[in-house]
């Protein structure tokens, strides 16, 4: 949504916040949201997202708290969050494949994509090794890409790169 | 209010918002290791509860502490164990978010950024793959996930209405 409807950030920066906000400790939105607070707003943007984020979902939770264990009335919860998991899980590949349908062509790209998902969910590696691991070659490849670019564009007096 | 209770809030979770890497799903064995055994802050079952509502709730996933803090010391338990489980974690993305930036534009920043786009796509896949495989979907479930994935994929409409109508369907256990 925010890279669609707002146009804040373009597919690449918010891959890579995205990347940070999920190895930094925290839970993700909130980590995404202080990057986007801050990179527009510095740090009374990033207050203001945080506390936008979180209000009313915790005032939301508050209720469930006083009906839960004030009333020991357990809410009809699973069969909500099942119907609601068919959604988010239709949700995070359409994401995968919005920022990604660029990379079909591109093999490195593909290849690095398969594999981080292949340790993921076939060797169920952290997040943290899947990074670890992929993020140093996937780095001197792209860093290779961009020097040889460099010179090139050098050559035809264009130093701005991609 | 109970003081020492708050304390003790203070001091559990402000340590595991630093731990919460990958989001604080991964500290949640830990959450229930010192709620349940080592505080009786709340039952074995409770916890199981607590855990499903917060999943199902909307919102960041660390609300789960503010059921345990509400548990402990009411209201303030909640804000208490909240505000401990969010700051210190938002101030480190604040100070990293900010050296990234500083960054921008340099050689090493794009070559970073390029070279984890597709690990990022890769992990996005594979989140959306997990989940699908822990939540024992119909075939109905299935045909509305492939349909929603097209739907956004293809489209620019808002996921909102749609989550909240298939909330609904699942209340009515139609999916």
């Amino acid at each position: 949504m925010i890279v669609e409807e707002k146009k804040w950030l373009d597919d690449e920066e918010f891959l890579s916040a995205l990347t940070l906000s999920r190895v930094l400790p925290g839970a993700t939105q909130m980590n995404f949201a202080v990057y986007v607070g801050n990179r527009f707003h510095g740090l009374g943007g990033a207050i203001a997202a945080v506390l936008g984020l979180i209000t009313i979902p915790f005032l939301i939770i508050l209720a469930f708290a006083y009906a839960y264990f004030l009333h020991s009335t357990t809410p009809a919860m699973q069969d909500v969050l099942h119907g609601v998991t068919t959604v988010a899980i239709g949700l995070a590949l359409s994401t995968g494949l919005k920022t990604g349908e660029k990379f079909l062509f591109d093999p490195t790209a593909l290849l690095f994509g398969a594999l981080a998902f292949a340790a993921s969910v076939f060797l169920k590696l952290p997040l943290i090794a899947v990074l670890a691991i992929l993020s140093p070659p996937a780095f001197l490849v792209a860093w290779r890409h961009h020097q040889r670019k460099k010179t090139s564009h050098e050559a035809s007096r264009n130093s701005i790169a991609d | 209010m109970k003081p020492a209770a708050i304390l003790s809030l203070i001091s559990f979770f402000s340590v595991l918002s630093i731990l919460s890497i990958g989001g604080s799903n991964s500290v949640v064995p830990e959450m229930a290791r010192h709620a349940v055994e080592v505080e009786h802050w709340l039952t074995a079952a409770q916890f199981t509860d607590i855990f499903a509502i917060s999943q199902a709730a909307p919102g960041p996933s660390n609300l789960i502490v503010a059921l345990i803090g509400f548990k402990v010391a009411g209201f303030w338990g909640a804000l208490v164990a909240q505000l401990a489980m969010t700051l210190p974690a938002v101030s480190l993305m604040l100070l990293v978010s900010r050296i990234w930036l500083a960054s921008s534009g340099s050689a090493w920043h794009l070559a970073l950024e390029h070279g984890l786009a597709p690990i990022a796509v890769g992990l996005i896949f594979a989140s959306g793959w997990t989940i699908a495989e822990g939540a024992s979907l119909s075939p109905i479930g299935y045909v509305i996930t492939a349909a929603c994935t097209i739907l956004f994929w293809k489209s620019h409409i808002s996921p909102i209405p749609i989550i909240v109508a298939a909330g609904l369907f699942g209340w009515m256990r139609w999916i």
